[in-house]
């Protein structure tokens, strides 16, 4: 698995695209090219944030999903939450695989802030 | 790990050659559900080359898990790469070398429907048939059915020889019990509880598709990983949902061993724990005189012992291979070379040399006779044998001693004896041969440290080089002040500095210390007890008995002025279950003239050996 790490970041920038717009206080997610099985169940991106982009709270946001389109909106109520999803967008991914690169190593202290995502 | 640089007799590279690759590296992937005859779904993973002709025909590597054939990844790697991107052996692999690639879901588990109540059920095994015939009626299929494993999967593989379809060309299974009793749950009729627990957790989790399991005991899985795989048309989850719901009414080993004692106790079903076993299947797959690859480590669990046992006892074709590496070979657990980080072989090399084994028994001629690849720690050198025990093996008895010695003369004492009070803080880690099986490193690096709550004796500095291989055989002569309790012996090396290395250990629950003059279910080069409840023998508090069981099979070199010890436990808190439940007993261990304490050590004279 390790010697995937810089694969992985690699294939990430290439196939995902993040469109912001602050008039809708919208974020758009678009996956390009062939993916392997779904492309994004309706409570993922809640969960996501919290594993890898460190948020603590549940914020109030709409999730739009084009399952063929491979696109979802996800729309905010209010700017402060767009402020701050957009941040954590930045470097989602990229945190994802170093999380996991360091799990590998065994430094599991990597996870150990992450609130409860599961059932 | 083995040194890559020991190449004569290595069977990775004596096992075929790597041919000239039939396919691209690209596969195609789809999952569905398979029904069984009676009517339940199996969940199936099926990968095939993307490049495979209308007209092409070829044949399935078939692996049957319960822990998912497949998994859901979380987003972005989901992205990126297909469900089955942590399945050893990688598809592409197995597809590249022209055959369908098939892993299920057992019944009960994953995204397979049906209900189980314990493990390798005849139920469970008898699905293996109907998967091939179901394979067999592809258009894609050659009408040959190969399977292999490691360690649940490595058990389906073997049993799944015992369906005796005619399409089931060759099985591989790694890593993998014989006896399950001694192997895993009762290594020398003491309870494995760590780990029993452990795996009936992680499995009742897996079962309800619940990955929080994960991240506490494989954190870096859980990162990455959102649950089963559902099958393709399961685009809501109902039926992953529903199979979870189902399976809430699964039944599981711990609950049903932990009170346990005896190898004769009633599992459901009227059954006990010799009807999971392969030996009780031996028959059947004596039958089927399928070739067989079996393949462990000497530091993996009563795995090891496994393999010495099919290789006495199978009848079929039969390729053995013993390494030093841990559970499933992911990593090195040579405890002589804790510094190596890589695995040797590779997993990439190891996968070939699987699928060369298959190409041989399926566009070959096949293997014929018995042959055991066992590699010597310390010398470093990989060997191999047509019979067991090697050739040019003698035992040779080392008594306990005054001063804590082990000697090669008998005591000439009238009442020497050593006592000893149990310590219960007495641990060899999380990180020994029984966690192992969840997928850990295997080290003990403390031994120096460990030994100083121990009962040790210490052979004298070797005068030449000498190769142990086998299986060590320990006699004690003890009284204790308690009718029950347990023997840990741990064989270990001490070079010239004093530095102490684990070499191999067994554990004995003294109630089973009768010999049993009956017939042995298989044949066995270890003392012979029943582990039955009618032959159960508790101790006579003050009352001298003999103790005597064999070890877990090794084979190492001592080098000249190095030392051979035995440490003395009376547990192991992190793993076993405590004998006696209650109390802190003290034991003595005799070494006089009538009551001679000894190891038995296989020694060998390497210029008898056969393959020089």
């Amino acid at each position: 698995m390790e010697e995937l790490i810089p694969i992985m970041k690699e294939k990430i920038k290439e196939k995902i695209l993040i469109k912001e717009d602050k008039e809708t206080l919208t974020i758009t997610l678009i996956v390009k090219g062939d993916i392997f099985g779904k492309f994004l169940y309706p409570d993922e991106i809640p969960i996501i944030l919290k594993l890898y982009g460190g948020l603590k709270e549940d914020l109030q946001m709409e999730i739009n999903i084009n399952e063929k389109e491979q696109k979802a909106d996800i729309i905010f109520e209010n700017e402060d939450d767009f402020k701050k999803i957009q941040s954590i967008m930045k470097n989602l991914w990229e945190n994802a695989v170093d999380m996991l690169a360091e799990l590998l190593k065994g430094k599991y202290d990597v996870i150990k802030d992450v609130p409860n995502i599961d059932k | 790990m083995t040194d890559s640089k020991a190449i004569k007799n290595n069977p990775f590279k004596e096992i075929g050659k790597i041919p000239s690759m039939k396919y691209s590296s690209e596969y195609s992937l789809k999952n569905f559900h398979v029904e069984m005859r009676d009517g339940v779904k199996i969940a199936v993973t099926l990968c095939l080359p993307k490049d495979l002709g209308s007209n092409d025909k070829i044949p399935a590597l078939l692996t049957q898990t319960r822990y998912w054939r497949a998994m859901e990844l979380r987003i972005p790697f989901r992205w990126v790469f297909d469900e089955i991107v942590s399945t050893a052996p990688n598809p592409e692999i197995v597809t590249a070398r022209g055959y369908a690639f098939i892993i299920t879901d057992v019944r009960g588990t994953g995204a397979s429907y049906g209900t189980r109540k314990y493990p390798f059920s005849d139920v469970e095994v008898k699905d293996g048939y109907d998967i091939v015939e179901w394979i067999i009626s592809q258009p894609w299929s050659d009408g040959n059915v190969v399977s292999k494993g490691i360690s649940y999967t490595g058990t389906t593989t073997e049993l799944f020889a015992s369906n005796n379809h005619p399409a089931i060309k060759a099985v591989i299974p790694g890593h993998g019990f014989w006896d399950p009793y001694t192997d895993v749950a009762f290594p020398g009729g003491a309870y494995d509880h760590g780990f029993m627990e452990a795996w009936s957790f992680l499995g009742k989790n897996l079962d309800i598709n619940n990955p929080k399991v994960f991240r506490e005991v494989m954190p870096e899985l859980w990162l990455y990983v959102r649950g089963v795989k559902p099958v393709d048309a399961d685009k809501d989850l109902n039926l992953l949902n529903e199979v979870a719901e189902l399976h809430k009414s699964n039944e599981y080993v711990f609950e049903h061993t932990i009170n346990k004692s005896f190898r004769d106790e009633k599992l459901p079903d009227n059954t006990n724990i010799d009807d999971l076993s392969v030996f009780k299947r031996k028959p059947l797959i004596e039958k089927s005189n399928i070739p067989i690859l079996a393949w462990c480590s000497y530091y993996d669990t009563g795995y090891c012992d496994a393999i010495i046992h099919r290789f006495l006892n199978y009848t079929n074709p039969l390729i053995c291979i013993l390494g030093d590496w841990n559970h499933g070979a992911a990593l090195p657990a040579n405890q002589f070379h804790l510094d190596r980080s890589n695995v040797s072989p590779s997993p990439h090399e190891r996968i070939q040399t699987w699928m060369n084994f298959f190409d041989q028994c399926i566009h070959g001629d096949g293997i014929q006779g018995k042959i055991l690849y066992y590699y010597t720690i310390v010398e470093e050198a990989w060997k191999k044998t047509m019979t067991w025990p090697p050739k040019g093996c003698n035992y040779q008895k080392l008594y306990f001693s005054d001063n804590f010695t082990l000697s090669k003369e008998i005591p000439n004492e009238e009442n020497s004896k050593d006592d000893y009070k149990i310590n219960y803080r007495s641990s060899s880690g999380r990180f020994n041969r029984w966690w192992a099986l969840l997928g850990l490193p295997i080290i003990y690096d403390k031994r120096a440290k460990e030994d100083e709550r121990l009962l040790t004796y210490n052979s004298a500095p070797f005068t030449e080089d000498t190769e142990i291989t086998g299986q060590i055989i320990a006699c004690l002569y003890i009284s204790s002040t308690h009718d029950d309790g347990a023997i840990f012996a741990y064989i270990e090396d001490v070079d010239d500095e004093g530095n102490v290395t684990y070499i191999t250990d067994g554990e004995f629950r003294v109630i089973h210390r009768k010999i049993s003059p009956n017939q042995p279910p298989y044949k066995t080069l270890i003392p012979y007890h029943s582990f039955l409840e009618k032959d159960a023998s508790p101790l006579i508090p003050g009352e001298i008995a003999e103790i005597k069981f064999g070890l877990h099979v090794t084979s190492v070199l001592i080098k000249k002025g190095h030392k051979l010890r035995i440490a003395i436990a009376g547990c192991d808190k992190d793993t076993f279950s405590r004998y006696p439940t209650e109390g802190r007993p003290t034991i003595s261990v005799y070494h006089s003239k009538n009551h001679a304490s000894y190891i038995d050590i296989p020694i060998i004279q390497n210029d008898k050996r056969d393959d020089k």
